[in-house]
């Protein structure tokens, strides 16, 4: 492990490549990896470090998000989050509670709102929230 | 009599082994490129497979001799090891005869034999090497093993340092709290 790093950093390659660091902390690598995750299991992993806080609060991360997730049907039951996306924070709202106070988001009329997650056999299609 | 039989009875034999001879040939005439890792382990790969290779390309664009010659196209960030589970994994999915059932067992297994830090590594090198299926394969797999995990397993895993105060982490518990996102 010790080893290869040292071989990795001290060579250098005829293809661009950009940190070597075994730590997987390459963008690129963990944007991909953050984009088959559930939105529940990114709203915790904020709290990992700041580089992936920034990553995840990203408003075109975000959206990529949706677009992967909504690609995926495996992924569909378990995306039916909306959620919030302001300066520097996301808030994902239950279902539920938005149906029932759907006024709920212009509290935080600081925050943009991003995204529905909606699908067509979801009642949440003709919801006028 | 005798020697006519015999003649009769090897003309099967020599078509046959031409027909051998012939596939012989083909196999050789498939073309192969030579791939050299960063601990200086060469391999030949059948060029439809290094071709896939989206490092390989880039590399011939540039040097498009080494693609005929004995140069040897180097792979500075690939060791051997990983490598080899490389063209396993693409072998195994370029079998035209592999069906949907035997690629999903091989995955399977494949991915049982890693441990973490080996799937770290393979998916640098296959960053590296631009290989889109399997590194899409490793970032789903690295995905469903950190999906339900705690921060901390996650921060072990990826060999992150907790660059938070303690107190910004008490307001993201607080911030949280509400959704029942559970910090450790």
């Amino acid at each position: 492990m010790v080893k290869s790093t040292t071989k990795r950093s001290e060579l250098v390659s005829p293809i661009s490549v950009e940190s070597p660091s075994l730590s997987i902390s390459l963008d690129d690598m963990t944007r991909e990896i953050f984009l088959e995750l559930p939105m529940r299991s990114l709203l915790q992993f904020r709290s990992i470090c700041k580089s992936w806080k920034t990553l995840i609060s990203n408003a075109q991360f975000a959206k990529d998000h949706l677009h992967t997730s909504t690609a995926n049907p495996n992924m569909a039951h378990l995306q039916l989050v909306p959620f919030l996306i302001g300066p520097d924070t996301i808030k994902s709202y239950s279902v539920h509670i938005l149906l029932q106070n759907p006024t709920t988001p212009t509290k935080h009329s600081r925050f943009e709102m991003i995204c529905w997650v909606s699908y067509s056999s979801s009642p949440l299609k003709h919801s006028s929230i | 009599m005798a020697e006519e039989t015999e003649s009769t009875k090897t003309e099967p034999l020599k078509t046959a082994e031409e027909e051998f001879k012939k596939l012989e040939i083909t196999e050789e005439e498939e073309s192969e490129l030579k791939l050299e890792t960063s601990d200086h382990v060469t391999f030949m790969v059948e060029a439809s497979i290094a071709m896939k290779f989206g490092a390989v390309q880039q590399y011939l664009e540039v040097s498009p001799a080494a693609s005929a010659s004995a140069t040897a196209i180097p792979l500075h960030n690939v060791a051997s090891r990983e490598l080899i589970l490389i063209l396993e994994y693409y072998r195994m999915h370029d079998w035209v005869d592999a069906g949907e059932r035997d690629l999903k067992e091989f995955d399977e297994r494949f991915l049982k034999d890693l441990n973490y830090e080996e799937l770290k590594e393979l998916l640098l090198a296959a960053n590296y090497l631009n290989v889109e299926k399997l590194f899409n394969f490793l970032t789903k797999s690295i995905a469903n093993i950190i999906r339900n995990k705690d921060v901390e397993f996650v921060r072990t895993f990826f060999g992150i340092d907790n660059d938070y105060t303690p107190e910004e982490e008490a307001a993201y518990r607080e911030e949280n709290a509400w959704a029942g996102v559970k910090f450790v």
